[in-house]
């Protein structure tokens, strides 16, 4: 079970801040978290939800162990049960800070 | 002219002469506003060798072509001196609605010169300039002061800038606030206008700001604001959290400083971070003049907090309520003082308002003596108080004793670096130039440190954001652990947000806006064919032009550097465990884009090129 | 008929509505001279834009003693017609709301019109704190002045 952290917004979507999701890789913690909190976050969550997701959407940032995943490999970075996996929605746009 | 009022307001302390004159029209167009024209003022005005406290030092205070308009975000004004925290030139931004109000009284500038015999506070109301008697008023906070002003104005509207006992009493890091709670916090501008004898500036315009084209200027607002009403970062999350979004944010990717930068991550981020608040004590989101984003937050104290803390806010009936903190203040003031209570942090902020402090330094000094005090080099007779971090008590009781410089809180007046020196361990200043840093660890995010170590005003973060890229992950993710596109990134962002602040936008617009959606603003206020390379190209020509005078003013090139602390220790633990700053790798490249010699100084071709020749 | 719903626990005091009607009024930004205020009540951290309620009852119509304020047909707004008013005052002093101005160019009154059915202040309010509804207008003035006197009244028992 890998320790999950939700923060802002997320929180209420999920119904959590905290949980612990059994899963092998993030995109199967997401899918978790859709099963949770319902089918409304999968748009939050992935780039084209009809489609078999291979990008996270542009506005979701998932840390494992507080390492972005997209310095890792996306949704196919795998979880460990030590792991602390954070996830939460960022939604910048523009030229931020300049 | 249109934009600016074409109208510059001067006032000589020294004699009570007010004078008017026309704005320079050519430095208008080449530094466009705010932080740009007020650094052309200075420069043409100040000996940068002057002493920041002395009557020769001058305090401008500059709105843009913007202020004023109903561009969204369109409130800010700059305070430009020379800073007695770094001997920089110091460029100090805040909103609320008193730069609006400058503008419609009919002035693009105040440029304050010489020093009062006694305490004086200047109205201006449209054309009616005065000095009046302050000495009534010496002493007391901000938030009565700015009551008491606004009493003896009797015009409704009127918008008053004022310092607290910190400012009269030259700490170092003296902040000015307007509207009570809205701040130009950094650097000690509040510090310069005690130095001049000025308690306040009260001002209410009723004038218009005349734009060269309305109906551009309606057109490219409302894509404007479209853009940042479809931004969930400007639409929900600035307003949901405040900027206090970031605490957990930063916290979690190991990049949040804690007790004076020795770890980076701080155990009881969650208890202050932007989360809690919005769930315990949230009242309310209050705007600046024009600002379709509202990040500014209401608190009140908890229920529990008010056996320990009141509050002296005033109207009286307000007295639970206070505005903030921003992430920065419950860093400084949190984590970077080991501080877990929100309650603690908040009545901090609010004395900091009050008395007219910058929270950031002050957490960052009080940080810093913490280290001294656990360290054994500080004693309990020394601080007066037992001093361990994560002692919210300690951290009240010196907020208050640093604006009045009472015991122990003369020492911290004078920041970090100064106490750290009288007490035999400079090692102990996390900053640049004399200046504390904000609550980024650069060793966890590389571009930051680059962005501090080369910051015209010493440590900031408001010049070079990098966290947008390596965090945010706009407006593309860049590995944070990487040096690799810093140095362009963090030149980009210096000549981008300088432009922001030049137009007298606020920079936060930025975090759903481009360049692109701003340039047609400034544009059809102005009446001028600003491009976007225009715009780049003026922000670039103002960083070249702070950069010279902090030269004349003998800061070596050799200061854009970092505490060992950065570049030696690494972080001991969490995400970013081991890292160091490896600045040295990112300055040589920064220099070259700059297009600067290699020891970082403007060359003649190069300001041939800008104009500054 | 539409009217102009306040919601006062929506605003952010921003003042957007102010610059938008000044720019209707003046093709400048003029908040001195816009239709709608935005009142901030700092004591309760909240605010509250207002302009004219266009009372069913309006007083300054029957204060006017040359017939210069007339119902516009289409919107059923009160409306200043600028060549009949005398700039007498009468109105301004009869509006019990003060919602009456006399800052005009040519010594005349004037008070929210509606922008003749499309009201600047709504569509520029980025909360929806301004919103054209079908609704009463006055509504949110009673329960607003009630919480604004309860807060008053529960600081000065805890004096």
């Amino acid at each position: 079970m890998a320790a999950v952290k939700l923060l802002g917004g997320l929180r209420n979507k999920v119904g959590a801040g905290r949980l612990d999701v059994d899963a092998a890789t993030v995109r199967e913690l997401l899918d978790a978290l859709v099963a949770r909190g319902g089918e409304a976050l999968t748009v939050l969550f992935f780039d084209d939800p009809r489609a078999t997701p291979t990008e996270p959407h542009r506005d979701l940032r998932v840390l494992v162990n507080g390492r972005s995943i997209a310095f890792l490999h996306g949704l196919e970075t795998g979880v460990e049960s030590k792991d602390t996996v954070t996830v939460h929605l960022s939604g910048a746009r523009g030229y931020p800070g300049g | 002219m249109h934009g600016w009022t074409g109208c510059v307001l001067r006032v000589d302390l020294s004699t009570g002469a007010i004078g008017r004159e026309e704005l320079n029209p050519d430095w208008a167009r080449d530094f466009v506003g705010g932080r740009g024209i007020g650094a052309r003022y200075l420069w043409q005005e100040v000996d940068p060798q002057v002493d920041a406290l002395a009557p020769e030092n001058k305090l401008i205070f500059a709105t843009g072509p913007l202020t004023g308009t109903n561009a969204s975000c369109g409130s800010r004004y700059m305070v430009v001196t020379k800073g007695p925290l770094t001997g920089c030139i110091t460029t100090s931004n805040s909103g609320g609605h008193w730069g609006p109000e400058l503008k419609f009284a009919g002035y693009d500038l105040l440029i304050l010169e010489g020093r009062a015999e006694r305490p004086v506070y200047l109205w201006i109301f449209d054309d009616v300039v005065e000095l009046r008697p302050a000495e009534h008023l010496w002493g007391t906070g901000v938030f009565d002061s700015e009551d008491a002003i606004r009493r003896e104005t009797g015009i409704p509207g009127t918008s008053v800038a004022c310092i607290g006992p910190a400012g009269e009493n030259l700490v170092r890091y003296a902040a000015i606030l307007n509207d009570k709670f809205r701040a130009a916090g950094r650097s000690g501008v509040g510090a310069v206008m005690g130095s001049k004898n000025l308690k306040g500036i009260a001002v209410r315009g009723t004038g218009a700001v005349s734009v060269a084209d309305p109906s551009a200027l309606m057109a490219a607002q409302w894509a404007q604001k479209q853009v940042l009403s479809e931004a969930p970062l400007t639409s929900e999350g600035l307003p949901a959290y405040g900027t206090l979004a970031l605490m957990n944010v930063i916290n979690e990717h190991g990049a949040l400083p804690t007790r004076n930068y020795r770890e980076a991550q701080f155990e009881e981020a969650e208890a202050i971070s932007g989360e809690e608040l919005a769930q315990t004590r949230l009242a309310a989101n209050k705007a600046c003049f024009a600002c379709t984003i509202a990040c500014g937050r209401v608190s009140r104290i908890s229920e529990e907090g008010r056996a320990r803390y009141t509050l002296n806010t005033s109207p009286r009936n307000w007295k639970h309520a206070t505005e903030g903190p921003e992430y920065e203040n419950a860093w400084s003031l949190g984590a970077d003082c080991g501080v877990a209570d929100l309650d603690a942090i908040l009545k901090a902020n609010t004395i900091c308002n009050d008395l007219g402090l910058d929270p950031i330094s002050l957490g960052a000094t009080i940080a810093a003596a913490m280290e001294l005090y656990e360290g054994g080099v500080l004693s309990e007779e020394q601080t007066g108080m037992p001093l361990p971090f994560g002692s919210g008590d300690a951290l009240v009781a010196l907020s208050e004793a640093t604006g009045y410089r009472r015991g122990f809180g003369d020492d911290l007046a004078e920041g970090s670096k100064r106490m750290g020196e009288k007490y035999g361990h400079p090692e102990v200043f996390m900053g640049v130039k004399g200046q504390e840093f904000p609550a980024y660890d650069p060793r966890a995010l590389q571009g930051m440190g680059l962005g501090y170590a080369t910051s015209n005003r010493g440590a900031c973060h408001l010049r070079a954001y990098t966290v947008a890229a390596e965090v945010v992950g706009e407006p593309e993710p860049m590995d944070p652990r990487a040096t690799e596109g810093k140095a362009q990134l963090a030149v980009d962002m210096q000549n981008i947000s300088t432009a922001v602040d030049a137009a007298g936008l606020c920079v936060f617009l930025t975090f759903g806006n481009t360049l692109s959606d701003l340039t047609p603003l400034v544009a059809a206020a102005t009446g001028i064919a600003y491009d976007d390379d225009a715009l780049v190209r003026a922000g670039e020509r103002i960083w070249n032009l702070e950069r010279l005078w902090n030269l004349r003013a003998g800061i070596d090139p050799s200061e854009d550097k970092l505490p060992k602390r950065m570049l030696e220790d690494a972080i001991p633990a969490g995400p970013a465990r081991g890292e160091v700053s490896r600045l040295a790798e990112m300055l040589p490249e920064y220099y070259a884009v700059r297009g600067w010699s290699p020891d970082g100084r403007p060359d003649a071709a190069k300001l041939a090129e800008l104009g500054l020749g | 008929m539409n009217a102009l719903q306040i919601h006062p626990e929506k605003c952010t005091g921003c003042k957007q509505c102010e610059l938008a009607c000044s720019w209707v009024q003046t093709g400048g930004f003029q908040p001195s001279r816009s239709l709608i205020r935005v009142h901030i009540f700092d004591e309760q951290a909240s605010y509250a834009p207002y302009t004219c309620f266009q009372c069913d009852e309006a007083w300054c119509m029957q204060a006017c003693p040359v017939n210069a304020i007339d119902v516009d047909e289409a919107s059923g707004a009160k409306i200043v017609l600028d060549e009949v008013c005398v700039g007498c005052k009468l109105c301004v002093i009869a509006c019990p709301f003060g919602t009456i101005f006399f800052d005009k160019p040519g010594g005349v009154a004037a008070k929210c019109d509606h922008c003749a059915g499309d009201p600047a202040c709504a569509k520029v309010c980025p909360t929806a704190a301004i919103e054209w509804t079908q609704a009463d207008p006055g509504a949110w003035i009673g329960p607003f002045g009630d919480r604004v006197d309860r807060d008053y009244r529960a600081a000065e028992e805890a004096d």
